[in-house]
């Protein structure tokens, strides 16, 4: 097992790749927590894994297509019902003035 | 300024006109329709949705994949591309990373220029946003309808130089997804939107930067963008420095581009593979299949226009449209079986001047045949006019001896109206400069 | 409370019982104990009334008990099962009113099959945890000894089947989350085939390893209600090879069944090793051939599921952001944090290859494992926790001591593979134990045939 360190600027790199606010927790803790958990996992390292593909599935599954035929489409006050702010059918937030990702 | 070479590469967003969404089977239109009512669990993100995708698109990309030259990936997948923003519910966009449905193809411009395509992948769309400010605040209203429409994505190498190579690019994309049928590639209502990546340096070396233009919706914008970037860029590098990295945006007021992220930093999508989705394994037959059955693309209508004898601004202008393009290819062939001038009968297509839409090719050639079977007028007949009216038009005649060249056309057109179509205009205009000179 | 499903049918035919005794019973039992439990986050105020409106249509017409398999059935729900106009929590304060406005396709199932909705169940908060002292509404108490967890993270569930408090409860499990509860508790708990039952609907905590079972008393009632949720689902892709499942009782003898030497080297306590050789016994006096065999990289499945589950996690939260519903992201409770973070960093660029993917290739090694060892024996037995179930308080400061408490049964989630965890034996306090029947994928027919015979075997 190898010894991890989190250093504080990874940590909170970690925090705002996760959208959560790092006051919300003792620091310190989660970064020995953290450190803890990702030096248990370490063990891996040792694991001789040459030549072994990814199992990123378990059921051998291919090609299953879509037969929805648009049942579960909500009214517009299902689709709001969740919402603490909405307005004349949209939901609304807190203006957002960055250009988003997607073209 | 010179010994630049300009690197531009663009990353096209194309919305299928399917009817139902990527990965549920909502109504995908979007397009004023009330908001949030063309939704559910799964475009809408709530707890407890899965995807599953939506067959017809899978092959809507295969077919672009092809009319651009590109090998398949048979064996493909589905990933998460993590990020956070209001419009996006998952906080994660199903994309494709590593093993897209297509690559490594090509595109040929008019002038032989040849335009790598990267890519080809199939994606969903994010809601829409719109800003507004209700009781004082600024806020955004999200509109979740168009979450989850398919959406190809088609990327270049930086292999495109100028801003007219950038828009013939983009007018072959914008009607070959048409030509497929589909996509309608409408830029205003936002079903193809362009994004290019832009940097320049004084050797032929890909310098160690790129910038992002996006928030362009025509190819005039882009196109200015474009030149506005290159000269941008040749300036900062002639101070020795590089232009920093980042994504711009065009201004329509001050018709230039304007830097649209403090920070840029390369974003970390954590893409892994999506689990929801059992992996894509395309039959082989029915890929070929597809590919044998592609319709007429619009590149190979140019070229073909081209070898007919079209002049090249004119093929391409042709190629825009798939019903256009075929009547020209056609008008084109059959003017060169009767012996017609190939450029000047399609010119006159290009020029209007041709019903198209209400005649066939074979009554516009009889037509045109027609015309030029009436009896032109012999030369001394022409002569005749032509002394005619330059009697008439002494003054325009002096104008035209003390140097005003332009007069000739005037007294052109008289000899023509007099003649009432029937005189040959290259005639007239020799035998016009004979007299002019001699007189 | 009638002892099984069939009984209870039988009772309602010859008019010894009725369906709002039986729910009288559990809610009283509810009313009762909930406060000082905690099992029930959500009850249902109308479940007496349709037992009222269950009754009439009984009366009217006998037949509907041959239509509906589980006819009068009171059911709990994981908090994570959406539940159409009932509010589901995920036990996290950030779904605190959060009301789905459709039902999970095993709610619905179920609700085809005429259960009534005793409630939604405590849990861990978003099934992060092994313990049920993760929830942000308080653990949930052992019925059993209160002083001891009930296991997680359906502790709910587990504790509500033990308790009395229903017949049935839905429950999922990613690491052990059902079978760990079940042994705990000394109740029955199905883990199945991943893809046999549709997670749509499930608040997903990682989307390659949930598997949506349930607990109940017995081995009789845990399969007929597997075969209300055992299909395919078009709104699951994963479940598009799943099949019905046909309860089968008979003669197991001469069926091989190995014992997995990693698993039982790991018991140091003697009762738990005691009462699992008895299991053991048991098998072999009902005619099973006991074969020892290895499953070499046990020891390095917690590892693995310890990057993947994380990530799958830190991906399956990001929707929670207080826009489309529920409360923002200041609400998540640390163990939650923690595991995002977890995730974030494993799928990080420059990790990624160092972790998340050699985690998959482990994965695949694990899976070999299991399906070499199936060629050579039709099912395997093993122990499902290393210990009895622990005091509450005792591991909830160390989160990697908690997540030991998985090593058991992380295994199977990452083959995929189907367990039933039953009860067998106690320890010397009257603590409950028991041990898990594991078998390839689909095999769940022959895993209950099995614990049946075990379960009868005089």
């Amino acid at each position: 097992m190898t010894e991890v360190v989190l250093r504080d600027e990874e940590l909170i790199k970690l925090f705002e790749l996760s959208k959560l606010e790092v006051g919300s927790v003792d620091i310190q803790k989660m970064k020995t927590q953290l450190s803890d958990v990702l030096s248990f996992v370490s063990v891996l390292n040792d694991v001789d894994t040459s030549g072994v593909e990814d199992t990123a599935e378990v059921t051998g599954l291919s090609n299953v297509f879509s037969k929805d035929e648009g049942k579960r489409m909500m009214g517009l006050e299902d689709a709001l019902s969740g919402a603490v702010s909405k307005d004349k059918g949209y939901f609304v937030v807190k203006g957002v003035f960055v250009e988003d990702d997607n073209a | 300024m010179n010994n630049y070479t300009s690197f531009i590469g663009m990353e096209v967003h194309v919305e299928l006109n399917a009817d139902k969404k990527m990965f549920c089977g909502c109504n995908a239109s979007h397009f004023q329709v009330e908001p949030n009512t063309h939704v559910c669990p799964v475009c809408l993100g709530l707890p407890g949705a899965m995807p599953v995708p939506n067959e017809n698109a899978i092959w809507d990309v295969i077919k672009i994949g092809k009319a651009l030259n590109c090998k398949i990936n048979l064996k493909a997948k589905f990933d998460r591309k993590h990020y956070f923003y209001p419009d996006l519910p998952k906080g994660y966009q199903i994309s494709q990373y590593d093993l897209p449905f297509c690559f490594d193809g090509s595109v040929t411009l008019s002038d032989g220029k040849v335009v790598r395509i990267r890519r080809v992948h199939l994606e969903e769309d994010t809601g829409k946003l719109k800003h507004a400010n209700v009781d004082g605040r600024d806020v955004s209203m999200i509109d979740f309808n168009r979450s989850g429409v398919p959406l190809v994505e088609i990327v270049t190498e930086p292999d495109m130089e100028t801003a007219d190579e950038v828009k013939e690019y983009l007018k072959i994309i914008h009607s070959l997804v048409r030509y497929l049928g589909v996509s309608d590639a409408d830029m205003e209502k936002g079903s193809m939107r362009l994004e290019a990546n832009i940097s320049v340096s004084k050797d032929k070396n890909l310098p160690p930067y790129k910038v992002e233009v996006k928030n362009v919706n025509s190819f005039r914008y882009i196109a200015t963008s474009v030149d506005f970037e290159i000269e941008r860029h040749k300036k900062i590098i002639e101070e020795g420095k590089w232009p920093a990295q980042e994504t711009r945006g065009w201004d329509i007021n001050t018709k230039g581009t304007v830097a649209q992220r403090s920070k840029e930093e390369a974003k970390d999508y954590r893409y892994f593979p999506e689990p929801d989705i059992p992996r894509i394994v395309l039959d082989e037959n029915k890929v070929m299949e597809i590919e044998k059955n592609l319709p007429l693309l619009p590149q190979v209508a140019r070229d073909q226009l081209i070898s007919l004898g079209v002049r090249r601004e004119w093929a391409v202008f042709l190629m825009e449209d798939k019903a256009m393009a075929e009547y020209s290819i056609n008008l084109a062939k059959e003017a060169k079986i009767v012996n017609f001038e190939v450029d000047k009968v399609v010119g006159m297509l290009t020029n209007n001047k041709i019903d198209w839409k209400n005649k066939t090719v074979s009554e516009v050639l009889s037509e045109l045949k027609s015309k030029s079977e009436e009896v032109k007028m012999d030369e001394a007949e022409c002569l005749d006019l032509v002394n005619g009216v330059i009697n008439d038009n002494p003054k325009v005649v002096a104008d035209f001896k003390s140097g005003k060249e332009n007069a000739i056309q005037f007294l052109m057109g008289q000899v023509m109206a007099r003649s009432r179509g029937k005189a040959d205009a290259a005639t007239v205009m020799n035998l016009l400069k004979q007299r002019l000179i001699s007189k | 409370m009638p002892k099984t499903i069939a009984d209870y049918h039988r009772m309602l035919l010859s008019g010894e019982t009725t369906v709002k005794a039986v729910v009288l019973e559990c809610m009283e039992k509810i009313e009762k104990d909930n406060a000082r439990l905690n099992i029930f986050l959500t009850v249902n105020d109308k479940a007496i009334e349709e037992a009222e409106k269950m009754d009439q249509l009984f009366a009217a017409d006998k037949s509907i008990l041959e239509r509906k398999p589980l006819f009068g059935v009171p059911v709990g729900h994981k908090d994570i099962f959406s539940t159409k106009g009932m509010r589901t929590t995920a036990a996290s304060k950030v779904l605190e009113e959060y009301v789905p406005s459709f039902n999970a396709t095993v709610v619905e199932k179920l609700n085809d099959a005429g259960v009534i909705i005793m409630g939604k169940l405590n849990c861990d908060a978003w099934a992060h945890g092994s313990s049920g002292e993760n929830s942000d509404f308080g653990p949930t108490l052992n019925p059993v000894d209160e002083t001891r967890v009930p296991g997680g993270s359906s502790s709910g569930s587990a504790a509500a089947v033990a308790a009395g408090m229903v017949m049935v409860s839905t429950a999922t499990d990613t690491g052990g989350s059902i079978r760990l509860p079940a042994n705990f508790t000394g109740t029955v708990g199905l883990k199945p085939t991943y893809g046999r039952v549709s997670r749509y609907g499930v608040i997903a905590m990682a989307s390659s390893l949930d598997s949506i079972g349930h607990v109940t008393r017995n081995i009789e009632d845990n399969a007929k209600v597997f075969e209300v949720t055992s299909a395919p689902d078009i709104y699951d892709a994963n479940t598009a090879d799943s099949r019905p499942f046909k309860f089968e009782q008979g003669d197991v003898a001469g069926l091989k069944i190995g014992i997995p030497s990693e698993y039982v080297k790991t018991l140091k306590d003697e009762d738990v090793l005691a009462a699992f050789n008895k299991s053991v016994e048991r098998l072999k006096n009902m005619g099973v051939e006991i074969v020892e065999v290895s499953l070499p990289y046990t020891d390095k499945a917690a590892a693995s599921y310890y990057i993947l589950q994380p990530a799958e996690v830190s991906s399956n939260l990001a929707r929670f952001d207080g826009v489309r519903f529920g409360k923002g992201r200041t609400a998540f409770g640390p163990e939650a944090v923690r595991r995002m973070l977890i995730g974030a960093y494993t799928l990080s660029s420059g990790y990624y290859d160092a972790y998340y993917k050699k985690a998959l290739k482990v994965r695949t090694l694990i899976k070999q494992d299991f399906d070499q060892v199936f060629q050579g024996v039709d099912l395997l037995v093993c122990p499902v926790s290393p210990t009895p179930p622990f005091k509450l308080g005792e591991k909830i400061s160390d989160p990697v001591s908690m997540y030991l408490s998985d090593i058991l049964t992380i295994p199977m989630n990452l083959a995929g593979i189907p367990s039933l965890a039953l009860p067998y034996g106690q320890t010397t306090e009257g603590l409950p134990l028991g041990f898990q029947i594991v078998g390839p994928r689909y095999s769940e027919e022959l895993i209950y045939k099995v614990a049946s015979a075990f379960e009868k075997h005089e």
